[in-house]
C-alpha cells in the first residue's frame, strides 16, 4: 500500500553499499523509519532530499506493520540548507534532534511533533533568538511526551512550591518533600517564564523579552531533567563547542 | 551444531546488502566451485584481515608501514587530498587527475551518532600540516551533511596554518539533465560557478 505524507528527515544511516535507511518525522505518521533504494549514489533521484531537516513531501510503500516500509519519493518542501551549513547552530539542533529520537515512540502520533519541528525550524531558518526556539522546542517535545518536569505546584498534593527534586521530576512542598535528596530553588521568574513557554505559541516567542540569564537558568534545569529522566547523556552533548565565525555563506 | 551449508549462508548475511536469499544462492554457488576457487576465496579473505593495515602516515589500506602512494617519489608532498574511507583513495586514483597524497579520515563527523573529532583522524592531518612542507589540502569529504560539517571543522582547524585549503567543487552530476536536479544542488552548482 502507498502512503503519502509530510516528513522532516531526523536522521540516516547508511545501509548496505549505496542505500539508507531514514528516520523521517512524519505529519500522519509520527517517527518512522524508511527504507531508501540508493540515494548515494550519484545522481539518484532522491539527490538532497534525505539530508537531515529536509521538509519533504514523501510517498513510502509496505503494509501498515511491515517493518522496514520503501521510501518511493520525496519532493523537497523546504530544504534547511542554511541550518545545516552553520556548524554550531546545527549542533545545537542535532541534540534536539536526538532527543526527539529517544523521546518519541515510533508510529504514534505524529501531527502535534511534527508541527512543532517545522515551525521551530522555520524560526530558526528565520533567524532570532535560536536558543530560546530550542529551549521552547525542547520543553513542548517532553510535555508530548510525557516527561515534562512539574514546576509550580507541588507534584505531590498540588500546593504551591518552589524546590525542584531531579529524582521526582517535579517541585516539591515542604510537606511532601523527602528528607535528604538533592533539590534546586526554582525562583518565580524561570517559573514564569515555563508556564508562559507550555502556554505560548510558537508566533509568541520571538516577541518575548526576558533577560538571557532566566533563559540560561530554565535551559539548564531541562537539560538537567532530560539528563536524569529521559537519557543519561545525548551523543551530541559530547560534541565539542566550536566558535562559530558566521560560517553560513563563506565559502571554504 | 550447525550444517556447513547454513553456517556459510550465515557468515554470508553478514556482509552488506547481501540478505538471506542472495547468500543461500552464494553458498551453493561456492559449493559447486572448483575447490582450488573457493580456497582462493577464503585465502584472500584471511590475508586481507591478517596483513592489512593502515597506513602510518595517511591511513590508507597497506601490508608496509607506509602506503604505496606515500612511498612514491613521484607524487607530489606538497598537496594533500583529504577523504573519508580508504575506498574513496582508489576511485580518485581511476580518475586519473591528482598527483598529489591524501589523508583517509576513517568517517566524517556526526554529532547524533557520537562521532565526534577525536573519533577521526583529523589530529593527525594536523600534525602532518605542522610538520611542514604542504601547500595545499583539498578536502573532498562527502558532499552531504556530515562531509560539510567534517569540511568546515578541518577548515577551522587549519586556519592557523599557513596553508590554503580548498574544497571539491559542488557540481551536477555529468551526463544529467538540470531538470532533474534538485534546489539545493542547484544553488550549489550556481555558487560555485566560474567563469568560462
Ligand atoms: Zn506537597
Ligand atoms: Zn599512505
Amino acid at each position: 500500500m502507498l502512503h503519502r505524507t509530510e516528513g522532516i528527515v531526523l536522521h540516516s544511516s547508511p545501509y548496505g553499499e549505496a542505500d539508507l535507511i531514514v528516520t523521517s518525522l512524519t505529519r500522519d505518521f509520527g517517527l518512522i523509519r524508511l527504507f531508501a533504494k540508493s540515494p548515494r549514489k550519484v545522481g539518484s533521484r532522491f539527490g538532497s532530499s534525505l539530508e537531515p531537516l529536509t521538509h519533504a513531501r514523501i510517498a513510502f510503500f509496505g503494509k501498515e506493520q511491515s517493518r522496514l516500509p520503501r521510501l518511493t519519493q520525496a519532493d523537497i518542501l523546504r530544504p534547511f540548507q542554511s541550518l545545516r551549513e552553520r556548524i554550531s547552530l546545527f549542533l545545537q539542533i542535532s541534540e534536539a534532534v536526538e532527543l526527539t529520537l529517544r523521546v518519541l515512540p515510533e508510529r504514534t502520533g505524529g501531527g502535534k511533533a511534527f508541527g512543532l519541528l517545522l515551525s521551530t525550524l522555520r524560526q530558526l531558518e528565520e533567524g532570532g533568538p535560536g536558543e530560546t526556539y530550542l529551549l521552547y522546542y525542547k520543553i513542548h517535545l517532553l510535555r508530548l511526551s510525557g516527561f515534562a518536569p512539574k514546576l509550580g505546584r507541588c507534584g505531590r498534593c498540588g500546593r504551591r512550591a518552589e524546590r525542584f527534586f531531579l529524582r521526582e521530576g517535579t517541585v516539591l512542598c515542604r510537606r511532601c518533600e523527602p528528607e535528604g535528596l538533592d533539590h534546586s530553588p526554582i525562583e518565580p521568574r524561570t517559573e514564569r517564564i515555563y508556564s508562559y513557554f507550555l502556554r505560548a505559541r510558537p508566533s509568541g516567542i520571538p516577541r518575548l523579552k526576558v533577560p538571557p540569564e532566566i533563559i540560561r537558568g530554565l535551559a539548564e534545569l531541562i537539560n538537567a531533567h532530560i539528563n536524569y529522566t529521559v537519557v543519561e547523556r545525548l551523543n551530541s552533548r559530547s560534541f565539542p563547542q566550536l566558535v562559530e565565525k558566521e560560517a553560513g555563506k563563506e565559502a571554504l | 551444531m550447525k550444517g556447513l551449508i547454513e553456517n556459510l549462508i550465515e557468515a554470508l548475511t553478514l556482509l552488506p546488502g547481501i540478505g538471506r536469499k542472495t547468500a543461500q544462492r552464494l553458498a551453493y554457488f561456492i559449493l559447486a566451485m572448483p575447490h582450488k576457487e573457493a580456497a582462493s576465496i577464503a585465502r584472500a579473505i584471511t590475508d586481507l584481515k591478517e596483513k592489512a593495515r593502515f597506513c602510518r602516515r595517511c591511513f590508507n589500506i597497506t601490508e608496509e608501514e607506509l602506503c604505496s602512494i606515500c612511498r612514491s617519489p613521484d607524487r607530489d608532498q606538497r598537496s594533500i587530498c583529504v577523504v573519508e574511507e580508504p575506498s574513496n583513495i582508489m576511485v580518485i586514483e581511476r580518475s586519473g587527475s591528482f598527483r598529489g597524497t591524501y589523508h583517509v579520515l576513517l568517517g566524517a563527523l556526526s554529532p547524533i551518532d557520537g562521532v565526534t573529532p577525536e573519533r577521526l583522524k583529523i589530529r593527525e592531518l594536523e600534525a602532518r600540516i605542522r610538520a611542514g612542507g604542504v601547500e595545499e589540502v583539498i578536502i573532498a569529504t562527502n558532499p552531504n551533511t556530515r562531509g560539510e560539517m567534517t569540511a568546515q571543522y578541518i577548515k577551522e582547524i587549519l586556519a592557523p596554518y599557513n596553508v590554503t585549503v580548498t574544497r571539491i567543487a559542488y557540481g551536477l552530476p555529468m551526463g544529467g539533465d538540470i531538470e532533474y536536479a534538485d534546489e539545493v544542488t542547484l544553488s550549489k552548482a550556481l555558487e560555485g560557478r566560474r567563469t568560462l
